[in-house]
């Protein structure tokens, strides 16, 4: 009796084990998908060669080039019953099945599975989903350098015939951009947000201005004064030193970030971008003449004790929280955040802050910002296994109408807000949805960069102030940089490590007892050795095929 | 087959036939070791092939050690390797004895009630993850609104502190630091387990003859636990290429990235980020290589100073 239990009890064990182990496998996704409906849609690298092969094979049989079958058999996949994947980039996930998704589909006719990353993980998750063969029906590519690789690899589809059929609002808003992108002579695999960027003010505190007697700075010298002041001067009054000037934090320093993007452009400096020199090399910003200047500018303000201490290890969120909470009175950032999305309920003072935008000039009164043409190098793109393309394109048509971009930022009309005045972009949110958690987690706002239109919810419903502030920030790109629509080779191969050392460089200027230039000289040796010097010599070639059509 | 080989096969069948629950048991950890550990070592593969990410890795092109000469001539990669092997060492040198020192301590505690909480509470750290201990640091040494600069400003000092987080000198202390206090507890228990296993007449009889607290502990425990020592020595020297990506990923900043970066963090950004595989793969199967020549060597040591000890 004990020995047939125990034979129970054994193969009872085996069989859980057994399960374990068979469970932890999962379900192996079928590597080749086929197109479910319609024929198989062009891919990048076969498009061109199957579109000629079937031209050719037409011709040799002596029939004419449009046939019966080309007209009713569309060249796209049309399986409404596919789910439709989309890869988007927001630092808030809202609800799986949420209010604004259902809407979506409902309003296009789809079933979409949308999958949201923060940005900083964006690029692992998409490079992890393509290793998988589980390659997204829509995502963002983020450079000129990734889509060519995506070209290369022909996972995206050309989506040209498709949009031209079903998004008349996608070719009506790109139809400027479209043709700039080298990537879509007489294709679109990219497809644009047809919006303008908003680059970064110098959001200052003018309540502070106004308790320390103080004009709102307009050069290099003024800015520092002011910066100065709100450190040990009092601006808030309370009789304690807790206040610093200006708050900010590395990972927005290094690269293309916001984080004194004016100040180096008092200097002449298009941070983030190419430059190109008097000898007509191209380089990268800090190698401009002027950076050694605008760094020494920066140390000062950071050997002066007027930037907030913890720049170096701050996460983004506490850095905001300074400004916030009113420990900092200045910072760069675009306007739509401090004097929009954040006003009022994000101060923690009562009554709330006043705000103004500075424009700093240097000392030949030289200032401004470079354009952000963020549409040109990236934008949205379809993989070539995608069962939906149709589907796609009506996503896409209906995000950039204006419907389809209120859903994606304000939510579900008068269930989630209603307008107040529509013309002047006053809106409110209705019951729980005054919370902004709530209304995230419904799917406000977080869709919203998906297609988006070139007057987009977000612009329409400005508060006045942040308005302003974004009508100064783009009047003021008027700094000229150089702009290449080839992919690089060099950045494809050593790319990450020349950025490394760059990053690098400039965490160790901010913070060396060193003599600047020697470590500047020394960083900028490795960072030429280790592909910046072939990388130059790549981008002035290029620049001299396309100087002409871009100036 | 002679009648001896017969009578022995006809044992080991028996002998099978007598225990067969116990060898199917061992089924499903020999099929998860094949289909998790041997299957996915296909992808090792990916270190001698050109692969982008797309498409399938048989059909990448074969490219030699081109992976593994482009690692080396890379600047990146070789401080990672030099950061790598500092960081290890200094945890082994730091982080091994810890735990038995302090299972001596808390073995040392005679109330019962205490020895338990002091027990439980070792344990805890390890149970916090790296990035909420990144938090408790930031709090605690930010220059600006840390527990420290408090501190300071009640005794009156409001000069500039250093950013311990920040500053290359101090940043490899922080990371062994912290190392050695969150992975000390468990380490802690397996040794008191160890102890608890020695025989109670061997102290007794130990006491009798007149042997102090440290002869005791010296002669009885740290012998007892001898054999757990050596096998967890082996184990940690075959992981000793692992400098902790889960820590230095999530306290380590672009200030001290020079002394921090470790081979790990190296292959995350070159091969998620950026979505090199080969050069990625190359430099994981480099370590593994190391990981598993110093196991075969300790071991082999270890078997030479004690043919009993050594795990193979």
């Amino acid at each position: 009796m004990m020995k047939r239990q125990r034979r129970i009890v054994s193969i009872l064990l085996i069989v859980v084990l057994l399960c374990s182990v068979s469970g932890c496998s999962g379900e192996q996704k079928p590597s080749e998908t086929t197109a479910a409906s319609g024929t198989q849609a062009p891919t990048s690298a076969a498009a061109k060669e199957t579109t000629q092969a079937e031209k050719s094979e037409t011709t040799q049989a002596g029939q004419p080039e449009t046939t019966v079958a080309e007209e009713t058999v569309p060249s796209w996949t049309a399986d409404d019953s596919a789910e439709i994947t989309i890869l988007v980039s927001s630092d808030t996930s809202p609800d799986a099945d949420n209010l604004v998704l259902q809407e979506l589909e409902k309003q296009t006719n789809t079933k979409i599975n949308i999958i949201t990353v923060s940005g900083s993980e964006y690029s692992t998750k998409l490079n992890t989903m393509i290793a998988a063969d589980d390659v997204p029906d829509v995502f963002w590519s983020s450079n000129i350098n990734s889509l060519d690789k995506y070209l290369k690899a022909g996972i995206l589809a050309d989506m040209k015939a498709v949009l031209e059929a079903k998004a008349p609002n996608v070719i009506e808003e790109t139809k400027d951009i479209i043709p700039r992108i080298k990537a879509n002579e007489n294709a679109i695999y990219l497809i644009p947000n047809a919006d303008r960027l908003y680059p970064a003010n110098v959001v200052i505190r003018t309540d502070w201005l106004e308790n320390l007697n103080l004009e709102m700075p307009t050069d290099l010298d003024s800015f520092a004064k002011v910066m100065h002041a709100f450190t040990y001067d009092d601006p808030d009054g309370n009789g304690i030193k807790d206040t610093y000037g200006y708050a900010f934090e590395m990972s927005g320093f290094t690269g293309s970030g916001k984080q004194f993007i004016n100040i180096f452009g008092a200097f002449g400096i298009p941070k983030g971008q190419k430059v190109e020199l008097e000898d007509g090399t191209v380089t990268a910003w800090f190698k401009h003449p002027n950076f050694m200047k605008a760094m020494t500018y920066i140390r000062g303000l950071i050997d002066d004790g007027v930037v907030e201490p913890d720049f170096v290890t701050i996460p983004r969120m506490e850095m905001f929280g300074k400004f916030w909470t009113g420990q900092a009175g200045c910072l760069e950032w675009d306007a739509t955040g401090p004097a929009n999305n954040w006003y009022p309920t994000r101060y923690t003072e009562d009554p709330p802050p006043t705000l103004g935008f500075a424009t700093i000039k240097g000392e030949d009164g030289t200032y401004g910002l470079p354009e952000a043409v963020d549409g040109l190098g990236s934008g949205w793109v379809v993989s070539a296994n995608c069962k939906n393309m149709e589907g796609v394109a009506r996503i896409a048509n209906f995000c950039m109408s204006e419907e389809g971009a209120d859903l994606l930022y304000l939510g579900v009309e008068n269930v989630m807000y209603r307008w107040i005045d529509k013309e002047k972009g006053e809106v409110e949110y209705l019951g729980d949805y005054v919370d902004t958690a709530v209304h995230r987690a419904a799917g406000g706002y977080v869709y919203s960069k998906l297609f988006k239109p070139s007057s987009p919810a977000d612009y329409r419903t400005l508060m006045p102030l942040a308005r302003e502030g974004v009508q100064l920030a783009w009047d003021n790109t008027v700094l000229e940089w150089v702009y290449i629509s080839q992919a690089s080779e060099v950045r494809n191969e050593y790319g990450s490590d020349m950025d490394g050392i760059i990053t690098e460089m400039i965490t160790e200027m901010l913070l060396t007892t060193e003599d600047l230039q020697t470590v500047y000289d020394r960083y900028i040796k490795e960072w030429e050795e280790t592909g910046g010097s072939a990388w130059e010599e790549e981008m002035t070639g290029f620049w001299e095929e396309e100087r002409d059509l871009w100036r | 087959m002679n009648t001896t080989e017969r009578s022995k096969w006809k044992k080991q069948i028996g002998y099978f036939r007598r225990y067969w629950m116990l060898y199917a048991m061992l089924i499903p950890g020999i099929v998860y070791i094949t289909v998790f550990k041997y299957v996915p070592m296909y992808g090792v593969s990916i270190a001698f092939k050109d692969y982008n990410g797309f498409g399938k890795i048989a059909e990448a092109e074969w490219v030699g050690l081109k992976n593994f000469r482009r690692l080396f001539e890379t600047n990146a990669f070789r401080r990672a390797f030099y950061n790598n092997i500092i960081i290890s060492l200094a945890k082994l040198v730091f982080g091994f004895p810890a735990p038995i020192i302090l299972a001596l301590m808390i073995d040392g505690i005679r109330t019962k009630w205490a020895k338990r909480i002091v027990q439980t509470s070792v344990i805890l750290p390890d149970f916090v993850s790296w990035v909420v201990i990144y938090g408790l640091m930031y709090a605690i040494f930010s220059p600006n609104t840390g527990v420290i600069r408090q501190v300071a400003s009640v005794i009156g000092y409001n000069g500039k502190l250093p950013n311990l987080l920040a500053d290359k000198e101090t940043f490899r202390a922080v990371i062994v630091g912290s190392h050695v206090w969150k992975g000390m507890g468990i380490g802690t228990v397996t040794y008191l387990a160890a102890i608890t296993g020695i025989d109670q007449q061997l102290y007794d009889a130990a006491t009798i003859d007149g042997a102090g607290r440290w002869q005791k502990t010296w002669h009885i425990t740290l012998t007892g636990i001898r054999g757990v020592i050596i096998t967890l020595l082996i184990i940690r020297i075959g992981h000793i290429m692992n400098a902790g990506f889960s820590q230095i990923f999530a306290i380590s900043n672009s200030a001290v990235v020079s002394v921090a970066d470790i081979i790990d963090t190296y292959v995350y950004r070159i091969g998620l980020t950026q979505g090199r595989f080969s050069l990625a793969t190359a430099a994981g199967l480099f370590k593994s290589v190391i990981g598993l020549v110093l196991v075969l060597f300790t071991n082999w040591i270890s078997k030479k100073v004690d043919p009993d000890s050594g795990i193979m």
